[in-house]
């Protein structure tokens, strides 16, 4: 039953990646389609709580179900079935044959399935133990599975047994309250999911730039840097975030540069789960805002910006709302509510995030290939790609600002900004890393690169 | 209506027979046979330099995917309860219990800090980290839910600290919060037991229940 469940959370899915178009590509609608239904199921959370209605399977079914029957009509109805399924994709894939076989191709494939295999295994065997899933995420997935409400007896003022991490936005908790719904022991299975989409998202989206080896070699890279991996068979929350931020910041910059309209509406959609699914998410809103902005300046788009303010913002809002109003918990304390210089502080941060992010044991190669990646087209920096650069660097730095914001020690927040640097931040960098790879892997010279591997002939050989 | 004879299309000349069988059928897969080698070879050596050289990408091969394939080998029989019980010990084992021994509306007493001791070696609840033991409230809690905890340190925080059901005891902690009297040579060293005699008899009732 629970794969039958499985099933139409995909077709969900799938069907909505279908109403915002047609047209995405078989793997991208693959990639997004679990990840997307997920969003659905965890956002409906939200009013059925406040509105007295129990979540249960049944009444989260119903809407996935009328998705589905929604989004099949209009398909047939419009005679646009055989696009929504890509048949072409599927025939593409069929008349493949023996001599077709790309061996650094299926070498690369090999590593991430044989790594996918080892974190699918390692996340199904062992229940939830990291603490922050057991005393927050994992721990309301159960409640709301249990109790059919978000505001449920953990929140309850008389005999409170809430922590600090029982205040994350539903995406991740809700989620693993789905998975608890639909039969299922563990709620590991949303992070399994989550990371194969991942792997499927990012190969997809890379191929909207580079040719398959090329999009296989850095989906690999990314996937492959050891603390992401290590951590995608523990429920924490990063896991899934990664997806939605790299998602988010990807699609946005594929629309500003190739003008497909379809990206923009997947790009609002990820950035407003982004903040659905971690508050520290609104980096990436502040970091693709000012890209878009400049975007907007450039070609008179300002209803684009609007829209992606609008809806990023009000999922942001609507989380911290419930958050203060109804559950009545405070993020105060956590952060100085002023802004201050410290000069010791921000030469201790620096130095712990510099020891942090040169550690080749956390992030693989990426700040060996990624610096040398970027140098590499410092001669077209500013001609190519320089909105996703920006993007990516202004979420980068808004984030460590957050970090240096946080008031450590203090009253009621007692981490240290070592404590904080070696955990949370460092997971926080996944999202990072991700879009910087995804940078350096669609760049000029890579492409050069690729044309250098893949394409029969001299690639310095001048055209004729 | 008489029909249009139909037009027959021109017979390739050999020359565009030869380029349509040349033309790959899939030109973003197909890579010219020795450069397909060549990268092949290539890669084979960078994975296998990296793997050797770079402290994240041998933690990966040898802790990673070994380590964990061997405990999934080895662990294989495991029950989920023992599963926590080789993460988290003593600590575990005793929620567990607590959890089996009492009803699902139940609210529990715990002792304070000082009696749970997590800090000293000899102590059963000792662990490195205090966020995974008995005495982080919403860590202990997730173990045995639905029901719930109420600390000794909470007494004058939480309101209704007086509507606990049933009395965790340790180390002959705890009996002076029973309604009833546990004679002394009955006091085993850990325990829940319910706070009313009512409670009691019904607990009493569920043993007998479960023993026929």
């Amino acid at each position: 039953m629970t794969l039958i469940h499985l099933i139409v959370l995909f077709l969900c899915g799938f069907g909505l990646m279908n109403l915002i178009s047609p047209k995405f590509g078989l793997l991208e609608k693959i990639g997004f389609s679990f990840p997307l239904a997920h969003g659905l199921v965890t956002l409906l959370m939200l009013p059925y709580d406040l509105l007295g209605i129990p979540i249960t399977l049944t009444s989260l079914y119903i809407p996935q179900l009328l998705v589905i029957a929604f989004v099949g009509g209009w398909l047939f109805y419009k005679q646009q079935l055989p696009q929504a399924v890509r048949i072409q994709d599927w025939n593409k894939a069929k008349s493949f044959g023996f001599l077709s076989i790309n061996l650094p191709w299926i070498f690369l494939m090999s590593i991430l399935g044989y790594l996918l295999y080892v974190v699918i295994a390692k996340a199904m065997f062992w229940p939830t133990i990291s603490f922050d899933s057991v005393a927050g995420y994992d721990f309301v997935g159960k409640m709301i599975a249990i109790e059919g409400k978000v505001n449920g007896s953990m929140f309850d003022p008389d005999l409170p047994f809430y922590s600090i991490r029982s205040g994350y936005p539903l995406y991740v908790p809700g989620g693993f309250g789905y998975a608890y719904l639909m039969g299922f022991d563990s709620s590991k299975i949303t992070t399994v999911l989550l990371i194969l989409s991942t792997v499927v998202m990012y190969y997809a989206l890379l191929l909207n730039y580079v040719k398959h080896t090329m999009a296989a070699l850095f989906t690999t890279l990314f996937i492959t840097t050891t603390e992401y991996i290590a951590m995608s068979a523990l429920s924490l929350s990063n896991v899934p975030h990664t997806f939605l931020a790299v998602a988010a910041v990807v699609t946005i910059f594929i629309w500003m540069d190739k003008r497909d309209h379809r990206y923009f509406w997947l790009g609002v959609i990820f950035m407003a789960l982004n903040v659905w699914a971690r508050s520290d998410g609104i980096v990436f809103i502040a970091g693709t805002g000012l890209s878009l902005l400049l975007f907007a300046y450039q070609e008179k788009k300002w209803k684009e910006l609007i829209i992606f303010g609008a809806v990023s913002g009000a999922a942001f809002m609507i989380w911290q709302v419930y958050l203060s109003g109804t559950l009545g918990i405070t993020n105060d304390g956590v952060f100085v509510d002023h802004l201050f210089w410290d000069g010791e502080k921000f030469d201790r941060m620096t130095d712990l995030i510099w020891r942090v992010i040169t550690n080749t044991q956390f992030y693989g190669v990426a700040m060996i290939v990624i610096p040398i990646g970027i140098l590499a087209n410092f001669r077209t920096i500013h001609k190519q790609h320089y909105h996703l650069l920006i993007a990516i660097l202004v979420s980068w730095l808004a984030y460590t600002a957050l970090y240096y914001q946080m008031d450590n020690g203090g009253e009621n927040f007692g981490y240290s900004l070592k404590s904080m640097i070696n955990s949370s931040y460092k997971r926080g960098m996944f999202a990072i890393i991700g879009v910087l790879y995804f940078y350096v892997g669609i760049s000029p010279m890579t492409q050069k690169l690729s044309q250098l591997i893949i394409e029969p002939g001299n690639p310095f050989k001048p055209k004729q | 209506m008489a029909k249009k004879p139909r037009k027959k299309a021109p017979k390739p000349t050999p020359k565009e027979t030869a380029a349509k069988a040349k033309k790959p059928k899939h030109p973003d897969m197909e890579i010219p046979f020795l450069k397909n080698v060549l990268v092949l070879i290539a890669l084979f050596f960078l994975t296998y330099y990296l793997v050797g050289n770079v402290k994240g990408y041998k933690w990966l091969q040898e802790r990673f995917i070994e380590g964990n394939l061997n405990k999934l080998e080895k662990f294989a029989d495991l029950t989920t309860d023992q599963k926590y019980q080789a993460y988290f010990r003593f600590n575990h084992q005793f929620l567990t219990f607590i959890r089996d021994n009492t009803a699902d509306t139940a609210i529990i007493y715990m002792p304070p800090d000082s009696v749970l001791d997590v800090e000293d070696k000899k102590s059963a609840f000792y662990t490195k980290k205090r966020s995974n033991s008995v005495q982080h409230k919403t860590w202990s809690t997730y173990h045995i839910y639905p029901r719930k905890l109420v600390y000794d340190r909470e007494k004058e925080e939480i309101p209704s600290f007086d509507q606990y059901t049933h009395v965790a005891c340790v180390d002959g902690w705890g009996y002076e919060y029973l309604e009833y009297d546990v004679p002394k040579q009955q006091r085993a060293r850990y325990q829940v037991l319910p706070r009313t005699v009512k409670g009691l008899k019904a607990m009493n009732e569920r043993e007998k229940n479960q023993a026929q």
